[in-house]
């Protein structure tokens, strides 16, 4: 655990980027109809109090690598932009109905609207994005375009893959599969390219961004293979999801792959039978079957053990990328981050 | 494409046990991390491995999107007009969409800021255009301030409309440093505020500093932004000293 001091640093830090990236945020939303079905919406989930990672991190690595706040706002505003919109169309996709402790866009707007409102984000993003071209200057707008460009097309590509193994009940899967998929789905949009893009800007585009890519890996893992857990374990009042959401969704997430690479031939069958079936058709008692059945095979200690192994890895390339660097509360903020990703219970 | 495979001669983190010198020195207190980061992990090596994988996927990948760059490099040349009708012939290639975009942005920052109001720091004196438009919207403090003390900036602005008359709202957000540090928007203010641009005038706006008893030394940035006139958009940098 972190000490309580070092998370209090850290929580106050990334709610002070969080609120600061939500305002100018909301400040870019076009103030014209139509309200009540788009651009009210479009700030529905930032308001929501999500946690701010992305935009904390671009930040952070910004004024790490001699930038200021203020010159990376708009990328980080882009990266949050682009990440809800995820988050509402990855809702429908999923059919998942909470989002951050309310219903999903599409279970309280229709989906119809909700899949237009997706988009609207996606456009907004692009707009901050121009801007940078006023603060940053033409070669440095250009590269950060070349991140988004890179993130989006992993991150489309990650999902895709997701999608596929469930709409073809893949139940052959990996661990290495599911580490290709989180790569491409999560961590380059989540931890990699916010790093990447926060010390492109604040070095003046002299960082070799590469150096992230590994700690960034390793932290989005754990942070993916944490969020997995929680959605199994963790308090639906904290978390905001609901708990085992992600059992009934089917998704392939590192627990159930060891599942099913781990059970019996029987206890298989049955479990690709399950994950065969539309959500809507899955009962509550074969989903509590497939929870005592990751407890018989230690899933969960299973995930938790690679979450603390990835987190500690991403330790090791902080030391290796940042320890040269003067200590400084945007470098603590990154350190602490790594403990906290597998500590937080929401 | 930003990555490229340059990491290959380092091992993984976790193929290597910590050094006494990798010892946390922020004075944080990894309790509970334990040994983990001592021992080989089969995931993280397996990590390692696949980002090695895919990083040279991408550079693959990269050379294609390049030879694709070629063949719009002619229309890129043209006249933006051109381009946009080809964006909308064409609006499903987002990677296009945003090359263009910029394209576009780079070759027409001088007008695109013209369209709708110019910004330079200083008088109204002058009235020479700044050289390089790009820089214009970052708006230094002259000198140096000490908590309690204040400045005034005069910002001039042009409307290049030969036909509308530009009000303009100031607004701003909280001063920030690298420290996270605050002081408060209210801190600036504008003197007039709302500036009223006749079509094809010039009008100075003073933007007045004023920074609070305690507050910390540190370069402090903000946003200010036109309230109703959604493309101004300046950084004011102002050092406490």
């Amino acid at each position: 655990m972190l000490s309580t001091d070092i998370q209090e640093q850290f929580l106050a830090k990334l709610g002070a980027y969080r609120d600061l990236s939500l305002q100018t945020l909301i400040s870019i939303i076009p103030d014209r109809e139509p309200k009540k079905y788009l651009y009210d919406l479009v700030t529905l989930y930032p308001k929501r109090g999500g946690k701010g990672f992305r935009p904390g991190l671009c930040l952070a690595a910004c004024n790490i690598f001699g930038g200021t706040t203020a010159e990376a706002m708009n990328s980080a505003i882009a990266l949050e932009l682009f990440h809800n919109a995820f988050l509402v169309h990855d809702d429908i996709e999923d059919e998942s109905d909470d989002r951050r402790g309310s219903p999903t866009m599409h279970a309280a707007h229709g989906i119809p609207i909700a899949i237009n409102v997706g988009d609207a984000m996606n456009v907004l993003s692009i707009k901050p994005l121009m801007h940078n071209i006023f603060t940053l200057g033409p070669n440095l707008t250009w590269q950060v375009f070349s991140e988004i460009e890179h993130m989006v097309l992993e991150s489309v590509e990650g999902q895709a893959m997701e999608l596929g193994w469930r709409q073809d009940n893949l139940c052959d899967l990996k661990e290495d599969d599911y580490l290709r998929m989180i790569l491409k789905k999560t961590c380059w949009y989540t931890c990699i390219h916010p790093l990447r893009i926060g010390a492109i800007i604040g070095s003046g585009g002299a960082i070799d961004a590469d150096m992230f890519n590994r700690f960034g890996y390793y932290l989005g893992a754990a942070f993916q293979i944490q969020d997995d857990l929680l959605n199994l374990i963790g308090d639906q009042n904290k978390y905001g999801k609901e708990i085992c959401g992600d059992v009934l969704e089917g998704k392939r997430t590192l627990m159930l792959i060891y599942l099913l690479n781990s059970c019996n031939k029987k206890e298989k069958q049955k479990l690709e039978a399950y994950l065969a079936k539309r959500r809507v058709l899955r009962l509550p008692d074969e989903t509590e079957w497939v929870m005592r059945l990751m407890k018989k095979y230690d899933c969960i200690d299973y995930g938790r053990k690679n979450a603390q192994n990835l987190a500690g890895a991403a330790l090791k390339e902080f030391y290796t990328v940042f320890g040269h660097l003067p200590d400084s509360e945007d470098k603590q903020f990154i350190e602490s981050m790594i403990l906290y990703m597998i500590n937080r219970d929401y | 494409m930003p990555a490229k495979a340059k990491q290959k001669a380092a091992e993984p983190a976790a193929a290597q046990p910590v050094q006494e010198k990798s010892a946390p020195a922020a004075g944080i207190q990894f309790e509970g991390l334990g040994n983990l980061v001592d021992g080989a992990s089969k995931i993280v090596l397996k990590a390692a491995n696949i980002l090695e994988e895919e990083i040279a996927r991408g550079i693959v990948a990269a050379k294609q999107i390049e030879g694709k760059l070629t063949d719009v490099q002619k229309l890129r040349g043209g006249n933006k007009e051109e381009l946009l009708t080809r964006f909308r012939q064409d609006a499903h290639d987002v990677i296009d969409l945003l090359i263009d975009f910029t394209t576009i942005a780079v070759k027409n920052a001088g007008s695109l800021a013209s369209r709708i109001i110019n910004v330079r720091q200083g008088g109204t004196e002058g009235g020479q255009q700044a050289e390089d438009p790009v820089q214009i919207p970052l708006i230094h403090a002259p000198k140096d301030l000490k908590a309690g003390e204040a400045l005034e900036v005069p910002i001039t602005l042009e409307n290049d409309s030969k036909t509308d008359v530009k009000t303009i709202e100031f607004t701003n957000t909280a001063l920030m440093d690298a420290s996270n540090n605050q002081i408060d928007a209210a801190a600036i203010t504008y003197t007039p505020n709302p500036l009223v641009l006749q079509p094809g005038s010039n009008g100075s706006v003073n933007i007045a500093i004023k920074v609070p008893d305690g507050a910390k030394p540190g370069s402090y940035t903000c946003f200010i932004q036109g309230k109703n006139v959604s493309n101004l958009k300046a950084t004011l940098l102002v050092k406490v000293v």
